[in-house]
Parts: structure tokens; sequence; C-alpha cells
């Protein structure tokens, strides 16, 4: 009996069986995937001879399993009962036969070994009526991927509380019969996190993998090329936005503040602007600090800012040398690696998010109000031994400031001129795969408006990412994106020196406002910035295009080829009209400049690689690389003034009387040729050995090439059998590496003497002469600065993973810094850039992640990250001038040998000269601060300066939260950058706090100045100086910068199960928070940038979005 | 094990071609420049040396016009700098709050801005200098005529010459520095001033050999200008004859005299001669016979368009002057501009020295010394009076208007809030040179020949003459006020004659309590001790 038909087994006394025949089929069709060459050869080679005439479907796989080994599978009612057959075949294939006969029904088949599976179209359409449904129960089809959208095989579904069950086939496709709709799938995969979900009235299930945050077999990008996370060796941390999605960040790496141990991130305070950003502290002096961006592979050298940060998918950093040694000679300050967006699954997703914001400052610095500004003019006037009557304060006060005065008229300017500011995000994408092809296209659009008038940034950004499979063995990709960033319109000014007793309008009728609010034309009313024509937009496209070819014959080679091209456009266009004063407008009776910037770059990367594992035991992974890199600046500025029209602005030059121009360009080459090679033996044992080698067209002669080696080694000594027997630790590793990195981080032509020109005019009426001068020194010797540095580090997973991370203790030393060098003007040059010195780095950093609560309803994981740096200067110039036999410091620079970079130098101050102190030195008065003679020779000498303090942190830590509940999540990140110890480290200057003087000279009589307790004789304060202090030695103010920072909160809801007659497939509403709240005792604004009074203030957000995917 | 071996090979081949399908020629790396000019292809003929010259006359603008910022320096910064060299400190006046602009000297020392600003301006004029005379005399460098060369060095060897008058006079010992610096280089030392002034006699008896003897009024130099600061510096080398001799190569040009007749862009108007001298076109004018050298300004030309911050430096800041209504009485006016009153005339300034020929003197005119200022406010009852100042306007808003610092006719930009002016500044006029031909008889103790020269000046202005028997170094300084107040860097000649503190106890109430005789010199400034690691460049004693 040959015949079977299904149907008769869903038959309820016949469950066992059932359950077998399931079994088997869920089995065949996984290894039809997996082994589809081998199970085609039966069917390719069987042949049929076929009369048929009047024949239904049925009587067709009736004859073919009278003639062959094929078994037939069919549910009776799909068999369209009309169809009628009438063909004959002779020595015909199954496939033939079949594709011919089923023409027109709608019936798809499926050979798996000798059976033969008719259903309807694809196993997913038609929810209910699945292939083995039946009215009480029916089947669940689905897709497992993994975060990347790649198919996941082997995982294995079961429902939850049975043995019931099946596992996916290669393409990650998985098919259960018989669920219940109250059932729960589980669905469970070694390395990832299990997932459950409730299978409700669904019928197709698509599962994305997340991986558990043990992650071992994650991938992390490590350069040109990746690599299992397991099979690391250097110090890499990954980290994904998810986390941080729903925060409204305007770079990418805001999103992976706190997350990654080393990288520091600053918190930008104003639209557009870009935070710094720093790993591992700092190695150079003066070359820059910058880690190396790479972007899908290849290095990018334009801003983070560029990118929308939906359309990242990871991020990569690479801390340790050897993990950075793939980029050679630009890698020594470590590697941002953004891996962007790819589709994920077969059916088209879409998705939209939308945010709207409100930003608020922080706080605002208090100014004095009426009262106190009357009486700082009489303490400064009888400061300075000038008439103080309080009765003739109007003489005192500009005639604008006594008519309000009289008419108790006052202005609070923070009032009228901070708004709330408003951000809006909209952005797009639609990403999926078929067989061949995936793809991701996104649009976003971004507007942030800044806190004062026309402070505004636009941002707008396409990105279209595709890869085809041309053939099995070679594919081609294209990611490219194009940003275009706004920064137009000068913004209001935030002045705070102005009059509470000035005025806002000089017509409030017409508009108009008073252009100097007080009459001084030290301080033009706010709002007149805004009237000047300012145009800033920078585009940039950024272009890859790969093609990558398994090489025939040769198992795991593969040859990539990567050509990326960078084109950045920036245009700079400002007309200052001769009716306002600024920007000398009305000085050149119009003055109109157009500047435009243009870099051109490219990169091309040939890369080899070769992957494979011999004998079960041996993994190599080898990559051999050449790269070529050229960047090219071009500059072209032009000016006119004296317009006898003024309407066109900047868009006639030609109108202008007076022209001026100016043009430059600047290019580079860089070549690289690298070589890695990873290999594992038994999974225990890694080594990995790069060796590269630069050129950079920037340096000498002598210099332009450099080599640069590493070498590690990771040895999982949780994969070693005497583990086996324990289940506390499940995973232990050691990592130990040595590398060397570059730093070719000054411009080109340093090496050169430069020729600079000016103008000058002889006679009158003549035309300018060109002058021409010597800028610079030629420097025959400037070469590469080189990091050479120690990690060791351990990654670890306790009970069952739940507690997890890892710890690095690093130790570096660059040499040959590229310091830019005071020396004497009495040369004629102020500075040169010499090759010398040697700063030392060590330091710890902690990472850990730990699943606190993991139930079905709720799940609380928190994660910690901790690092601290040390730093130190071991050489400078290798000079002992002053013949003391120590090698000499660096007072011109603030360089001292065994001090960190980054000190402080200068006079102590020790509280205030007060009124009845007697031994007040020549030039200081009482109300001046004291500064102490260190040495103690009874004189203040410069030799008293002395160092106060570093700039750096003493440590940094970052606490996040995670909690799910139900459909709620809920995210916190706490961050701490904490100074302090025996070298009072993180200190800055706050003097605009400590002496209200300082940031008008002389003028405070004229200005408003800050609402502090400055020192009178009867205010004998010993923090702040008397209001008219000039200090004539300058010294700073240190305050501590130390702070804890709740920085961004997060909660969210997600709307599951959305009823089947929407197109939503998912809706997650929420709302974020930004700088809530920060504990500090910097008097200032923010200490984490150090900003005070007079700068913008740190800004607090409030945002409510959704995210739509369908 | 083998098809191991055999398979890497296999790899290693493909993968070499692969990545080497590149070509290996690095010409690429080779760096070659092409936004800007470096020396090898700029000074190899004499239009390059030219340039290298010209821009010697823009650096040194800026001695003596608050321009371009060389040194780092923001405009109020540099603004101080010139009022503390032009007189701030001095017997003529002090800043209006009596401290900073070297007013109060306890707070002098070597992190002061000032020094340093005109430290840098000095060595950078000196580095151009040396840069083209080291390389005019290059090998590979062939001139056509040698007397292209010549000039060419008898600029650059007079601009050395004039920063090293400048140091001298200021710093005393300063380093020397004869070529090229191509190196970085830490271990100046000072070289005592004898050195120096031989150095710079040196220089600019070469220049007054070799620079031409027209004088084209174009801000262009001549001999007259060499002669004129040799005549200066043999004073201090007590050669007197050799100046009296270098200032006579001068005065007996024919080229060269004292304007004694209206001329110029503004005879229309109600003036004098001496009012004439300053206005705006005046010194480069044909009929300007007076003016031997002068620093180049012109409004609204590239190159030429410098802050000239003369006028908010010296004149009264009179736009916070009330009228008797209480309504401001000055409102923005292109006559008046905008100066805001650096300083406070000292009475010595602003009485003294007119004292004697208060009316006869034409320097003290109504045109020259403004001291009435009328209510300019139509909105004011008082409209059209002249301004009564409160006893604590006197301080910085009212006083006298010095109107070299002025263009009292109108601003070529109409009202301009920097206070600025367009006109060319002298850098040298024939009147000093009889000044200082005077000062060198004083000396020799020729005390008629003394008055005598003097007398050339007072005349031109009216005034009476002097007797041989008054004339001293204090009356020399007197009519040196009268004669070049806002053209002489002040502080300079005090110094150079080491009465600065002298002067200023006699003269100045404010300063004379804090001033000692140490502060005739200015300090080296901390910057340039700190980074001369390889020597030790010694301070003046006193700082």
């Amino acid at each position: 009996m040959k015949k079977k038909l299904i149907a008769d087994f869903l038959s309820k006394e016949r469950k066992f069986k059932q359950i077998l025949l399931i079994m088997r089929i869920s089995v065949f069709l996984m290894l039809a995937a997996v082994f589809n060459v081998t199970a085609s050869v039966y069917s390719q080679s069987v042949r049929v001879d076929l009369d048929l005439k009047d024949a239904s479907l049925e009587k067709v796989f009736q004859s073919i399993q009278d003639q062959t080994e094929f078994d037939f599978f069919y549910k009776n009612e799909y068999l369209p009962k009309s169809k009628v057959i009438n063909k004959t075949y002779s020595n015909a294939k199954i496939d033939k036969v079949l594709d011919e006969v089923l023409e027109g029904t709608g019936l798809i088949y499926r050979v798996l070994n000798t059976d033969i599976v008719v259903t309807k179209g694809r196993e997913s359409d038609s929810g209910s009526e699945g292939l083995f449904a039946s009215q009480q129960t029916k089947t669940i089809t689905g897709t497992v991927t993994d975060e990347n959208g790649g198919p996941l095989p082997g995982v294995t579904v079961v429902i939850k509380g049975s043995t019931q069950g099946t596992v996916t086939n290669a393409d990650g496709n998985y098919s259960l019969t018989n669920i219940p709709d109250n059932a729960t799938l589980v669905f469970s995969f070694v390395g990832m996190m299990t997932q459950e979900v409730v299978v409700g009235n669904q019928t197709t299930i698509n599962v994305s993998m997340e991986i558990d945050a043990i992650g071992i077999e994650e991938v992390v990008a490590i350069g040109y090329g990746t690599m299992k996370k397991s099979d690391l060796t250097g110090t890499v941390s990954s980290v994904t936005t998810e986390k941080t999605m729903d925060i409204p960040n305007t770079n990418v790496l805001q999103a992976i503040q706190g997350s990654v141990p080393g990288l520091s991130v600053t918190t930008p305070d104003r639209p557009g602007e870009s935070p710094s950003v720093r790993i591992r502290g700092i190695n150079s002096l003066s070359a820059g600090n910058a880690p190396l961006i790479v972007v899908d592979g290849i290095i990018y050298n334009g801003s983070l800012n560029d990118f929308n940060v939906n359309d990242i998918e990871k991020i990569d950093v690479l801390k340790d040398a050897s993990a950075a040694a793939v980029f050679g000679s630009r890698s020594s300050n470590g590697v941002i690696i953004i891996t962007t967006k790819m589709g994920k699954t077969e059916k088209p997703l879409f998705n939209f998010n939308s945010f709207v914001g409100v930003s608020n400052p922080v706080s605002l610095i208090p100014v004095l109000d009426g009262p106190g500004y009357i009486q700082k003019i009489l303490d400064f006037r009888e400061s300075i031994g000038q008439e103080a009557d309080p009765s003739k304060i109007e003489d005192y006060l500009t005639t604008t400031e006594a008519e309000n005065y009289r008419n108790g008229k006052t202005i609070d300017w923070y009032d009228e001129i901070v708004k709330t500011s408003i951000t809006q995000n909209y952005s797009l994408n639609v990403s999926g795969k078929t067989d061949k092809t995936n793809y991701f296209l996104s649009g976003t659009y971004y507007d942030q408006q800044g806190i004062v008038e026309n402070d505004n940034f636009e941002r707008l950004t396409l990105k279209a990412n595709f890869t085809n499979d041309i053939t099995d063995w070679y594919s081609v990709s294209l990611r490219t994106s194009f940003s275009s960033l706004d920064y137009s319109g000068e913004p209001a000014g935030l002045y705070y020196g102005l009059s509470p007793y000035g005025s806002y309008w000089e017509d409030e009728s017409k508009g108009i406002y008073k252009e100097y609010p007080m009459e001084d034309p030290f301080f033009r009313h706010p709002m007149i910035n805004t009237f000047v024509d300012n145009e800033d937009v920078r585009n940039s496209f950024f272009g890859l295009f790969s093609s990558e070819l398994d090489v025939p014959f040769v198992k795991g080679l593969k040859w990539t080829l990567n050509y990326a091209t960078n084109l950045r456009n920036r245009k700079l266009n400002n007309f200052w009209s001769n009716e306002h004063t600024t920007g000398g407008g009305s000085t050149a009776n119009g003055l109109a400049r157009k500047q435009v910037y243009d870099n051109y770059d490219w990169t091309l990367d040939n890369i080899v690689n070769y992957n494979r594992n011999f004998l079960d035991k041996h993994s190599v992974d080898l990559t051999l690389l050449y790269s070529r890199e050229y960047q090219k600046y071009e500059y072209t500025y032009a000016q006119a003034s004296d317009f006898f029209n003024q309407a066109l602005g900047y868009n006639n030059l030609g109108l202008g009387k007076v022209q001026q121009t100016n043009s430059d360009l600047q290019d580079q080459n860089s070549v690289a040729y690298m070589a890695r090679l990873n290999y594992i033996f038994n999974y225990k044992y890694s080594l990995t050995a790069t060796i590269r080698r630069d050129g950079f067209s920037g340096f000498s002669k002598e210099n332009k090439y450099a080599v640069f080696p590493s070498v590690a080694a990771a040895w999982t000594i949780s994969n070693e059998d005497f583990m086996s027997n324990q289940e506390i630790i499940n995973l232990l590793k050691i990592r130990l590496s040595y590398g060397e990195n570059g730093n070719q981080a000054i411009s080109r032509y340093q090496t050169l003497a430069r020729i600079a020109d000016s103008q000058y005019v002889f006679g009158d009426g003549g035309a300018a002469t060109t002058t021409v001068f010597l800028e610079s020194m030629a420097n025959s010797e400037l070469g590469w600065e080189t990091t050479k540095v120690k990690n060791l580090g351990v990654d670890f997973g306790l009970l069952e993973n739940r507690l997890n991370g890892s710890v690095d203790v690093y130790s570096s030393n660059t040499y040959n810094i590229l310091l830019r060098r005071n020396i004497p003007s009495t040369s004629g040059y102020s500075s040169v850039w010499t090759n010398i010195g040697k700063v030392h780095n060590h330091g710890v950093e902690i990472a850990l992640n730990s699943r606190n609560i993991q139930k079905n309803d709720f799940q609380w994981e928190s994660g910690f990250i901790f690092s601290l740096n040390r730093n130190r200067i071991d050489e400078l110039l290798g000079e002992d001038l002053d013949g003391d036999g120590k090698e000499d410091d660096n007072l011109a620079n603030s360089w001292f040998i065994g001090k960190p970079l980054g000190v402080i130098y200068g006079y102590k101050t020790d509280g205030i000269y007060q009124m009845d102190d007697t031994d007040i030195p020549s030039g200081f008065v009482p109300g001046d601060f004291r500064l102490v003679d260190t040495d103690e020779d009874g004189e203040l000498t410069p030799e008293d300066r002395t160092i106060l303090g570093s700039n750096l942190p003493n440590y940094v830590f970052s606490i996040s939260n995670t909690l799910r509940y139900k459909n709620f999540s809920f995210y916190l990140l706490i961050n701490s950058v904490q100074g302090g110890g025996k070298d009072n480290y993180y200190v800055g200057n706050n003097m605009a706090m400590h002496n209200v003087n300082n940031p008008f000279s002389t003028w405070t009589e004229r200005f408003n100045v800050q609402d502090v307790p400055y020192w009178t004789p009867d205010n004998p304060s010993n923090e702040f100086a008397r209001i008219n202090y000039m200090p004539n030695r300058s010294h700073p103010y240190l305050e501590d910068r130390s702070f804890v920072r709740i920085q961004d909160a997060n909660l969210s809801y997600t709307f599951e199960n959305i009823s089947a007659n929407t197109f939503l497939e998912a809706l997650r509403i929420y709302v974020s928070g930004k700088n809530l709240y920060t504990f500090t005792k910097w008097t200032g604004y923010d200490p984490e940038n150090s900003t005070s009074i007079g700068s913008f203030p740190m800004l607090r957000t409030f945002t409510l979005g959704v995210d739509l995917k369908f | 094990m083998k098809k191991i071996i055999i398979n890497t090979l296999r790899i290693f081949i493909i993968a070499l071609t692969l990545t080497s399908l590149s070509s290996c020629n690095d010409d690429y790396l080779q760096e070659i420049p092409q936004g800007f000019l470096s020396p090898e292809n700029t000074f190899t003929d004499k239009e390059g040396f030219e340039s290298g010259i010209n821009d010697l006359y823009r650096v040194s603008r800026n001695i003596g016009v608050t321009s371009e910022n060389l040194s780092g320096m923001v405009g109020t910064e540099r603004d101080k700098s010139m009022t503390a060299l032009y007189g701030a400190g001095t017997d003529l006046c002090w800043y209006w709050n009596k401290v900073d602009f070297f007013s109060d000297y306890t707070n002098i020392n070597s992190f002061n801005a000032t020094p340093q600003n005109y430290w840098i301006i000095f060595y950078t004029m000196i580095k151009g200098a040396n840069v083209i005379i080291t390389r005019s005399e290059a090998e590979e460098m062939t001139w056509d005529n040698e007397s292209d060369k010549l000039l060419i060095q008898a600029q650059a060897r007079f601009f050395r010459g004039m920063a090293y008058r400048y140091l001298v006079h200021l710093f005393g010992d300063v380093p020397i520095i004869e070529e090229e610096i191509t190196s970085p280089k830490l271990d100046f030392t000072r070289n005592p001033k004898s050195e120096v002034y031989s150095f710079i006699i040196e220089d600019l008896d070469f220049a007054s050999r070799n620079l031409p003897e027209a004088n084209n009024r174009d801000g262009k130099l001549s001999k007259a200008a060499a002669d004129h600061w040799l005549a200066e510096i043999y004073i201090s080398t007590g050669e007197f004859d050799k100046s009296i001799e270098a200032a006579s190569r001068v005065i007996n040009d024919s080229q060269y005299q004292l304007m004694i007749e209206r001329f110029g862009t503004m005879t229309d108007k109600p003036g004098d001669v001496f009012w004439d001298l300053f206005r705006l076109g005046n010194q480069n004018n044909a009929n300007n016979k007076e003016v031997i050298w002068a620093w180049q300004v012109e409004y609204n030309v590239p190159g030429g368009m410098v802050e000239n911050r003369l006028q908010r430096q010296w004149g009264p800041f009179l736009e916070q002057l009330k009228a008797a209504d209480g309504k401001a009485a000055i409102l923005k006016d292109e006559f008046l501009g905008r100066p805001i009153g650096f300083i406070r005339p000292s009475v010595y300034m602003e009485y003294t020295i007119w004292q004697s020929d208060w009316d006869n003197d034409i320097r003290n005119s109504e045109f020259n010394m403004q001291r009435r200022f009328y209510v300019n406010n139509p909105a004011s009852s008082d409209y059209g009076n002249v301004v009564s100042p409160a006893p604590g306007d006197t301080v910085r808003r009212h006083f006298v208007y010095v109107q070299k610092a002025n263009h009292p006719h109108g601003h070529p930009q109409g009202y301009d809030t920097g206070g600025r002016l367009y006109s060319d500044v002298y850098a040298i006029r024939m009147a000093e040179t009889y000044l200082l031909r005077a000062e060198a008889y004083l000396n020799k103790g020729e005390t008629d020949k003394a008055a005598a020269d003097i007398n050339v000046v007072r005349s031109r202005a009216g005034a009476t003459p002097v007797n041989a028997a008054e004339v001293d170094i204090h009356y020399i300084l007197d009519e040196r006020a009268r004669e070049l107040l806002i053209e002489e860097p002040r502080r300079l000649t005090l110094a150079r004659l080491g009465l600065l503190d002298e002067r200023v106890k006699m003269y100045n109430p404010v300063s004379a309590p804090t001033i000692q005789d140490f502060h005739n010199l200015w300090p080296i400034p901390q910057t340039e001790i700190d980074a001369n690691q390889g020597a030790e460049l010694k301070q003046n004693t006193g700082y």
C-alpha cells in the first residue's frame, strides 16, 4: 500500500503516528534544504513513461507511484476536480512531468528523498488552511533569523510544556502542525537568547534571535573582515544601538555612550555639534587624539553627524593595539567601526520612527537684577576712587538706562532671548531580502532648533544598501549614503552682559530692535545677529562599491575589492548688509563672502581572505590587504564689499566695488600593505598576528614608510575538558596582546617651509601689492608617532551566563611623539613640529552585565562600565639644557616629565586678601586673590608657579539598567566622571564665576555681571574677587569637575498582537529624557565640557516618539 | 599534510597576485605643495624678494597702527599695547581707570601682554629681513643687476635696524640675530646695548647709502628715513657729530621742508597748516614736503583696510555725555566718530605745555585741540549749545580731543563704532629731525644751535621763539610733546633718554607713586624666557 493520504493520519486516534510523520517531514524538509544536492539525485535520474487520457491529478500521482519509489503526500480537497490531463510521456523526468501537470493549479511540489509533497502555493500562504491543518488545531510556519537578518538553521522550536517540536532548516524555516491557539512556542539556540512567543491567532511566526549577552557566536567587525567573538584575541567592544534607539541622539556615538569601557563621548550643548570622542585617554601631545572611523569596512574621513542613528546596525570599538593594528598608522587612538543595516526578512519590512522633543537649559546662571546692577556700579566706582553717590546714579547710567531706571522698567534678557528648543525627527526605512538580493533603504529628516533664535540644525539623510549575489560564488554590493546638514543662520546672542535697564525695542510698534540696548556698542541687540544672511550647508556623499569573489577551485579563498569615494562639500555664504553693524557690514558698506570647501577622498582596498577549517581542529583565517587612499581639499574664497545696492547679497559679488579672492588646494596620498593571520586550535587556543606597512606623503623623504606589527593570543579555558564538569563557569577566556600603532594625524605639508602671503597698498588710491613671508621652518625629520600597547584581558560568564563581563588591563607607550613645540618667538616662529618624546598610559577597564531577574513577565538587566586611565610624560625633548642632571620640563607648553598631559600649571591661590591683612605685597590690594609663594622665598616670582592639577579624569563609570514588565520596557543610564585623588584630577578653570570683571576686562562698570557675592570691604569673600579685579599675574580658578549624571532614561510600550486586519506589525510608543539631572560641585554650566557663563548652557531634553513596523 | 602545504602555497600565490595588481611605483608619496609657495620657488628673482620686502612694510605697520593680529592677541589687547607705547603711563596721560595700560607700574611684570606683543612684532620683522638678507646672497640666486640686490638689502637692513631701534630702547640688551634661522633655536642670549647700537648703525648706514634719494610720497623708503634714525641712534651712542651729520643730510635735502602754508584735501575748510598735515589723503600728498616716511592705510582696499584705532584710544568718551536736560548730548556722529577715552590726559598734556603760547601756537588751536563740544541731539532742549560737563565726566567723557586722532569732516564710512581712522600714519616727519638735531647740539653744549633748530619748528607753529638759555632736555621733551603728540611713541623717547620715571614723577600724579627707575625698561616676556631652554634669557633687573 503505497498511497498515503495525509488526511488519514490526522484522525485523533492515530496521534502517535501522526507525530512521527510530522517529525519525519520536518526533518526531511530540513535535510532537503541542507542536502538538496543529494536529494535531487534520485529525482534527477528516475524516468517514467506515462500515457494519460482524461486523467485526474490523483491518477497521475498514482501512476508515478506505481512506477517509482516515490510516495505522494497531498490533501484531497486541494486537487482541483476539474483538472483533466491528456498527455503522453516517454522516459520523462519526474520534475518535467510534475511541472506540466501542476501548471495552472496553484499547486507546488517538493521532493524529499522519495517523498513528494504536493501543496498549495507557498508554505507560509493562507493561514488557517495550512497543509496539515485541522479544525481544532493549526500549523505554524515561520523563519528564524539572526540579528543580522541571516537565516538561522538548527534552532529548536518546541511547544512550551510539551515534547512536540522541530528544528529550523538551512533557510531558517520551520513548520509545526497541530498547534493549539493557547500554545507558546519556545525558540532556543546555543549562544542566543531563548525567546517565547504566544501563538494566539498567528499562523506565521518569524523570529529574530538575539545574541545572548555573552554572545559567544556573535560576529564582530575587526577591520577588513569579521570574526566570531569567541575567536577574538584582541580587545573589541561590540555594541548595538538597540537599547538607546529611543534616546534623541544627533550623533551615533552618543548612542553608545556608557556602553563601552574606555570610550568617552561628551554631550554636545548646541544643535548639530559633534561630540568629542576618545578611546583610552590621550596618547598624543599635539597631534589628534580622535579615533579612526571606519564605515562598512572602509576608512571614513567625514563627520559622524552625517549619519542617521537609526541606520546603524552596530558599532565595534577596537581598543587594543593588536585589534587596531590592521589600520596601522591611523589607529593609535583606537578604531570605531560602524556597520550600517541590511535587510533581515524576506517580507519587506517598513519601519517608521518619529519623535518630537523639547529641550530647556538645565540652568541659567543668574545675572544681577536692577538693584544689584545699581549697587555694582556704585561698588565699581568706589573701588577705583571715582565718585559713587547713590543720589547721582543716573549720571553713571547711560541715557537709556537712566530713563528706564526713572520709570522703574527692568528687563530680564534671558527671558527675552531663551526659548524652548524643539527637536523633530522623521525616519522611514524599508529593508528586506530575497534569495539573491538584500536591501536597506532609508530616509530621515531631523530638525533641531536651539534655545536661541536661529541656532538651528537640519539634517536630511538618505541611505541605500544593496547586495546582490550574481552567482553562487560572486556577489556585488553597493552602500551609499547622502547627507545634507544645514547649519544656516547666525544665532541670536546669548549675552549676559546686557543691562537690566537696557531697552529691547527702538520702536516696538514697528518691530525695530534697539541696536545698542544700552547705547554701548560693545553689546548689540542679541537679535541683530539673526539679520545676517548666512547660509552654511554641508553635503556629503559616501559610496562604497564592493565585489566579492569566492575564488573557484580553492575552498575558503575569497577576493574582495572595495572602492569607496566620499565627496564632501561645504558652502558658507554670508552677507552683512550696511544696515547693521555686525560683521563689518556697515563699515564696508555691505560685505558679502562666499566660501566653498570641497573634499574628495577615495580609497581602494584590495583584500584576499582565506578561511578554512582543517581536520576539524585547525581553523585558519588569513587576510592580505593592499590599500591606497587619496584625499584632496579645495577651497575657494570670494569676497566683495562696498555695494551700491544691497538687494542681491552674496548672490552677485560682482556688484561690490572692492573684490578679494583666494583659493587653496591640498592633497595627500597613502598606501598600506597588511597581512593578518588568525589561527585557532581546537576552539581553545587562538593566535592572531598582524603586520602592516604604511606610507604617507605628508612625512619627510626618509620617513615615508613605517611598519606596525602586532601579535595576540587567547585561551578559552572553559572549553578545556577539565572545565566540563562544573556548572558555575560557562565562559572563561584569557587574552594577551602586544602591538604597535601609528599616528599620522598632523596635517600634510608640515615638513616643508611654507610661504604665506598678504597684501599692502603703496600710495593713495592704488591697488594692493602682494607680500610674502616665510611662515614656517622646513622640518626634514617629521615621521610617525608609534604607540606600543600591551593588553591582558579576561572574558567570563557565570551562572548560565547570568553574570558576564570582561576585564582588561593595558599599558602603552607612545614614542616619537608629534609635538608642536613652542619655541622662542625671538626666532620669528612661535612653534615647530617635532618628533620626540614619550608618553605612557596604563589603565583598567571593566564591563559587567548581569541578568538580575529573568521571569516570563519581568526581566531586569544591569550593566556596569568602569575605566581608569593614568597618563604620564616619560620623555620630552631629551634635553638637559639647564644642566641640573634631569631632563628639562617644558614650561612653555606645560609639559612636565613624570606628570600627566593636561596638567594645569600656574600660580596657586589661597583665598583673597582682606582689609586687615598686613602681608599684602606690592601690586596687590584687598579683594585680590592671594597667590601662594610656593618656594617660600618671600617674593612672588615666576618660580612660584606650580602644578595645580590635571584636566584628565581620575576614573569614569556608568551604570545602565533595563527593566521589562510585560510590554513595558524601561532603560536608565547613569554616567559619571570622577576627579580628585592626590594629583587633583579633573579640575577646570572656572574663571568667569570667580572674577566677574575678567570677561569684560576693565569694563565691568558698563556691563551686567553674574550674580555672585563678589568681594567688597563689607563682604570679605574668599571665593569671589573684587568687582574690578584684574590679576597682574594670570592664574586659574580651579573647580572640581566630578559629576554623576542621570544621562538617559526611556520608557516604552510595545503593542503586541495588533488585530489581524491592520497592516501594522508592531507599534511602540516611548518617552525619553536626556541629561535629566547632574550632581556636581562645578558652579558653571557643564562640568563635562568645562563650560560656564558666557557659553551655552547644558540642555535637558524630553521626547515623545512612536515606532511603527509594517 | 602535503596537500595542505600545496594548498597554502597556491593560496599565497593567488593572493599575492591579487594584492599586487596595483603598481609598486610610489611616486605619489612625493609631496608637492600646490596651494602655497615655498621659499625655494619664491626667492628666486627680484620680484620674489620685492614681495618679501613688501611684507616688512606690512609687519612694521603694526607698530604704529593697531592693525593685524600678528601676535595672537585680540584687538583690545593690541589697543592697550599701542596706547601704552604712545602715551599711557608716561608724562602725557594714564589709562582712565588709573590701573591698566601701564598706568600702575606695580602691575607690570613679565606676564604682561604688551611687551610680548611688541617683542613678537619686532622679531617677526627681524626674521623677515634676515630671510631676505641671507637668501639674497645665496649661491643659487643670480641677480641681473647688483643694484637690484643692494636696493633689496638696503630695505631689509633698514627694517632690521628699525626693529632693533625699538627693541634696544624698550628692552635694553636684546639678542642679535644676523641671519636666517633654519632650525629651532633655544639658546638666545642678550647682547649688550652697545653691540646692538653698532648693529643698528651698520644696518641703517648701509640703508642710507643704498636707499634711493628720491621720496615718492607713496609709503616707500628713501635715504632720509635711514638718516633720520641714524641721527637718533648716534645720540644714544654719544656720537653727536655723526648725529648732526645724519640729521643735516635730511634737513639740507631740498626735497624736505616744514609746511608753512595750507595744502591738500581740505583747504576749503576752516583750519591751519598743522591741521592739514593730518587730514585724510594729505600724508602722501605731492605737496607735502614734511613727510619722510608714512605707514599706509587705505579705506576699503584689501591690504589697506587696517584698524588704525587712534580715535578710540585718544578721544574722550563723548557718547556718555548728557545734556542739561538729562538727554544724551552727543548722538552717533560721523564728524566726532566714536572715541571711547582709553586715556585720561595729564594736566601737562592738556594745559601746561600750551600755557606760554596758548593763543598763538597753532598746534593748540581749536582745530587741533578741540576742547568744546556741542549738543547734537535734536531731542534735547540744549541742542546746539556747548556741553557743560559734570565733575564726574572729566574722568573719561570730557577732555581735549586731539584732532590728529579724528576725521573732523566725516569718516569715509560714516559713523564707525570701531573708532577707526583711515589716514596714513607718519612714521617719520621732518619736524622730528629738527628736534633730534637740536638734541644732538644740546648734548654738545651748543644750545644756540639747538634753539635755532627748535625755533624752526616753533615758528612754523606761530609760537614764540625759545632762548638758547632755556633749552634743556626737558624743554626738548616739551616741544616734542607739542609737536609730536600721538605721533611719537612717547614711552620709547623717554626710555631712550632714561627719563621715564623722572618725567612720570614730574607730570603724571597717578602713575608717579607706583614707578621706580627700573621701569624705564620693559620686562623680557616670560614666554620667551620659558621657551628659551638652552640658555638663560636674563630678565631686566627689578622684574
